[in-house]
């Protein structure tokens, strides 16, 4: 995949024009372009490194600050395009992470995470790893493993999960707690 | 616990759990896991992670209360917990004392990061770098170390409040947040020099003691937290875009993943600054991180004395404007490499501004230097001389943007830098008390050799200045001095044909300006000859036009006539800088072709000059004034004094607000409204309109110059009319005499004085006298200007009155029919 943001900035424009008149279709190609965009700029910061640890949390607000630029105006609905770009970069991050582990012998270099909102701030984890435990909780806690998916891949904050979700601060910060607490445990849970 | 419904078991309960606290919660799960051990300890696993440190809620979001954990009691190294205190996204901080005796309080901070052994090295390493950081504005890292798989930090204990709050709880002032910034920057530098950043400068990390010091506290903590952590990746290649950050405080490099470094510091002391001084963070409308995100990377700060304003603080505003705008935008500018260079610089500037010396955040410096100088010296300084440094300066500064050549720039921004450092030494607050523009540049002409001995041109170029500066000044004899130095060392040292074209310009012109006319053809000639084959329009125009002028006073009217048509030529072909250079050589026509009689070719030229210099100059510009005046005067020539009247009135009033009412210009003004006001036959006011601008002529250029004579004239003949005529013929009589000496013989002007003196005895009836002088004046002036000169003219008139009151009809007769209609 090559670097196609350049040549895709007016297209990407004139899709957030749709999406935000309200056309659902706009919606499904505007996904299609910011995996491209999300993950050029992944590839970009992982190409020749052995082994990364990718703040998403920086990659979706890099992705941000550039589409704000390319319209020069302000997000009416920045959780919703957060909430988006989460989406996105976790498909993005778990794609590239698995093309890694296929195409090295040796199992390849992960791509791990950090800044993941999770408690310490310099911990890194697996993508694949996150990938599935969210995977897990999703059985058990629906909306919690969405909330967690939209602070570890998307950085939105509280208030922003809640207006993206269409829940309450409160209800959002507790299953937060709970959430989170669990994907840490299982995380760094001793092999 | 590998079992998924287990798993979700136990995810249940834990989330039941959390509403139940203290003993309940206890309860609750005895019930509920019902003797199963493993469900029991993975919900305590859990709820340990939920409620513990290690888990704080979301980077920007605190800690609920509730989920904390009381730490009081803990040891850490020698120490033991004893008060909770707070807390932030890096971890708590509690309060302690020393376990074995030793009297000692400390802030300890546990970081909320697990470390391994690696990290704990890297760790350890940083907090040895951080404890040699020595300043009394930054607390003191006591001791640091890793227990129980905890990083903490212990630092000297601040007893002291939040800087922001101690400011609005002291009410302190503009200067006296100023000075504690400025030790906080003295800190900064400090630390920097141990290769230290502290990257997390706001209020929260600046306390102040109670006697009044700041302390910043943190101090590398953000760097040594990125030690810790980098165990986790395989070597430098943690991501660089995005980190946690403090919106409002957070540098654009922290937020673009550009590099950290000593510029990240200046700004989060700028910011702080901002803060402090403008009661509102940088971008304070951009409340969400994100938001911050897209303003800092984007948009400039808002000026903080606008903010100020929007806070309702309209002293603070009114403090900030200039100076403390310009040092904190500096500190905030986007670009890490237009910040200050360094803390130091900060403070420096910080500290200038404290002592109301110059900010070398101001540019461009020269002329913010200047303005600085003439504020505090404004009693010493009139209006005139600020105009006159400030058209020094700014000269200096064109062309030190001009100069094409190294040498050239070389020799500019030398000269520029002397300048400076010579307004800079001219200090209020040092014992000189009164320095004059005059004085400044008697002192850079004193001072020239010893300073500047090793560079001739720089020298060379410096003197040039002051020359011109000094002529402007109406100091002539300085001006020459300083020009002779000039050439002599030009000559000496072989300067360029383009320096010493413009030396010789500026000889030339002083020696005009001091009336020597005749001295200054030569060095002029030369100019022009010089000039001419280089492609230096400019100089070359300028040059011409200065010689055009002392043609038209050395009987050489037709070469200064067909100089300045060549000139206007050159100027027309050039760019927009110098077709608008056309208006001197219009004007110089306006004035010779007036002189000269041919009154409608110099109307033309004095309308298109006058036209000419409307659009191109600002209103009271000296220039605009004194090519009014020429129109004016010409008007006046054209028989048309009483439309010339109040033009002429308006320019000297004009001239007396931007010139003052001393200067060489205003006077010259005044002549032409006396000569305007004789040809009104308005006698008596034109003596009293003259006599002064007369005086005050001599007195500055002396007893021979010209516009002194002319202003004499003007009143000797205001006098002769108004029944003063004893006075007005002694007054003509000395202007005769002197211009016998000073103009070559056969020039027109000496026969004015004749005619003048003529007209003088005729009012006292002592009409034999009068017949012989206006018999010699008028053939003088026909074989000067021709017939058709309006002094000719003038002198006909004078010998037809004459001949009528001396009954000799058919003698009025023969000189009346020469008048022309």
């Amino acid at each position: 995949m090559t670097d196609s943001t350049a040549a895709d900035s007016s297209d990407i424009s004139a899709l957030l024009e749709r999406w935000s008149r309200g056309e659902k279709q706009a919606y499904d190609q505007l996904l299609a372009h910011l995996y491209g965009d999300i993950h050029a700029i992944a590839v970009r910061q992982l190409h020749g490194e052995r082994h990364l640890t990718i703040r998403p949390t920086a990659l979706v607000h890099e992705v941000y600050l550039r589409l704000a630029e390319l319209r020069h105006m302000q997000w009416q609905d920045r959780a919703h395009f957060l909430c988006m770009a989460a989406k996105v970069t976790r498909q993005a991050l778990v794609d590239e992470a698995r093309r890694r582990r296929a195409e090295k012998r040796d199992g390849g270099w992960p791509v791990t995470l950090s800044d993941t909102n999770l408690g310490a701030s310099e911990a890194a984890y697996d993508a694949l790893d996150v990938d599935s435990l969210l995977g897990e909780l999703q059985q058990f806690d629906a909306v919690a493993a969405d909330i967690v998916a939209l602070r570890v891949f998307g950085g939105l904050s509280i208030e922003e999960a809640a207006e993206a979700l269409k829940l309450s601060v409160a209800t959002v910060n507790r299953r937060w707690v709970t959430g989170k607490s669990w994907l840490a445990r299982e995380l760094t849970r001793e092999a | 616990m590998a079992d998924g419904g287990a798993r979700a078991r136990a995810y249940r309960l834990f989330a039941a759990a959390l509403d139940y606290q203290g003993e309940w919660r206890d309860q609750f799960l005895t019930r509920e896991c019902n003797g199963d051990p493993a469900i029991r300890a993975e919900v305590d696993a859990l709820l340990n992670i939920a409620t513990s440190e290690l888990a704080v809620t979301g980077a920007l979001l605190p800690a609920p209360e509730r989920y904390r954990e009381d730490l009081t009691g803990q040891t850490y190294g020698h120490f033991r917990l004893t008060q909770h205190i707070g807390e932030g996204g890096m971890g708590v901080v509690y309060r302690a004392e020393r376990s074995d005796g030793v009297q000692q309080s400390v802030a300890i901070k546990l970081l909320s990061t697990t470390v391994g052994q690696a990290g704990r090295a890297r760790f350890e390493r940083e907090a040895q770098l951080l404890a040699q950081i020595e300043h009394p504005a930054v607390a003191r890292l006591v001791d640091a170390g890793v227990e129980r798989g905890r990083a903490w930090l212990a630092m000297e204990f601040v007893n002291g409040l939040r800087i922001d709050e101690y400011c609005r709880a002291r009410g302190l002032g503009v200067d006296g947040v100023v000075e504690l910034l400025a030790q906080l920057a003295g800190a900064v530098a400090a630390a920097h020099r141990m290769l230290v950043v502290h990257n997390d400068i706001k209020p929260a990390n600046v306390l102040v003691t109670t006697d009044g010091d700041p302390k910043l506290i943190d101090f590398g903590i953000s760097r040594a937290l990125q030690e810790v952590g980098a165990e986790k990746s395989d070597g430098p290649a943690t991501m660089a875009v995005g980190r946690l950050f403090s919106p409002g405080f957070a540098a654009p490099e922290q937020i673009n993943g550009g590099p950290v470094t000593v510029a990240t510091d200046i700004f989060g002391l700028g910011a702080l600054a901002y803060r402090l001084l403008t009661g509102r963070t940088t971008f304070a409308d951009a409340v969400e991180p994100l938001d911050y995100m897209l303003a800092i990377t984007q948009r400039d700060v808002e000026l903080p004395s606008a903010a100020a304003q929007q806070s309702g603080l309209l002293a603070q505003a009114r403090d900030l404007r200039g100076d403390l705008d310009a040092i904190l935008c500096k500190a905030l500018e986007r670009n890490p490499a237009r910040r200050y260079a360094s803390a130091m610089e900060l403070q420096a500037d910080l500290l200038n501004y404290l002592a109301r010396r110059p900010v070398a955040a101001r540019v461009p410096t020269l002329w913010y230097r200047t303005a600085k100088f003439v504020r505090r010296n404004l009693p010493m300084v009139s209006f005139a001389a600020i105009l006159v440094l400030g058209l020094a300066v700014g000269i200096a500064l064109m062309e030190l943007q001009r100069s094409r050549t190294t040498r050239a720039q070389d020799v500019a921004a030398r000269r520029a830098e002397f300048i400076e450092n010579l307004l800079a030494s001219a200090d209020p607050a040092s014992d000189k008390p009164s320095v004059t523009v005059a004085a400044l540049l008697d002192t850079a002409a004193r001072e020239l050799d010893h300073k500047l001995g090793g560079e001739p041109l720089v020298e060379a170029s410096i003197l040039g200045m002051i020359a011109r500066t000094n002529a402007s000044l109406g100091r002539y004899p300085e001006g020459l001095a300083a020009s002779d130095r000039e050439l002599a060392i030009l000559r000496a040292q072989g300067g360029s044909a383009l320096e010493l074209g413009r030396a010789l310009t500026t000889r030339g012109d002083l020696l005009r300006e001091f009336g020597r006319w005749s001295d200054a053809v030569p060095p002029l000639q030369q100019a022009v000859a010089m000039l001419r084959p280089l492609q230096v329009p400019a100089d070359l125009c300028n040059a011409m036009d200065t010689l055009g002028l002392v043609l038209a006073r050395t009987n050489q009217e037709k070469a200064a006539e067909a100089m300045y048509h060549e000139e206007i030529a050159i100027e027309t072909k050039g760019d927009a800088a110098l077709r608008a250079q056309r208006i001197h050589p219009m004007f110089n026509l306006t004035v010779l072709l007036g002189e000269w009689g041919r009154f409608t070719e110099a109307a033309e030229y004095g309308r298109d000059a006058l036209a000419l210099a409307r659009e191109t100059l600002p209103a009271d510009h000296p220039d605009l004034l004194s090519i009014e005046t020429a129109y004016a005067n010409m008007l006046g020539n054209l028989n048309q004094p009483v439309t010339a009247e109040p033009l002429l009135r308006e320019v000297v009033a004009a001239q007396t607000r931007v010139l003052g009412p001393g200067h060489k210009a205003t006077l010259l003004t005044q002549i032409g409204l006396g000569q305007n006001l004789l040809t009104q036959h308005r006698y008596e006011e034109a003596a009293a309109t003259a006599l002064p601008a007369a005086r005050s002529l001599e007195s500055m250029l002396g007893a021979d110059n010209a516009y002194a004579l002319s202003a004499w004239h003007t009143y000797g003949m205001g006098a002769c009319g108004s029944h003063q005529e004893a006075k007005g013929i002694a007054a003509l009589q000395r202007v005769d005499e002197a211009r016998r000496r000073v103009y070559p013989a056969g020039t027109w002007v000496i026969y004015n004085t004749q005619l003048g003196i003529g007209q003088c005895l005729y009012h006292l009836r002592r009409y034999g006298e009068s017949e012989a002088t206006l018999l010699a004046a008028v053939s003088g002036l026909e074989t000067a200007r021709g017939s058709g000169f309006n002094r000719t003219q003038e002198g006909y008139r004078a010998l037809g009155d004459l001949y009528a009151a001396m009954g000799k009809p058919d003698a009025a007769a023969h000189w009346r029919s020469r008048i022309l209609p």
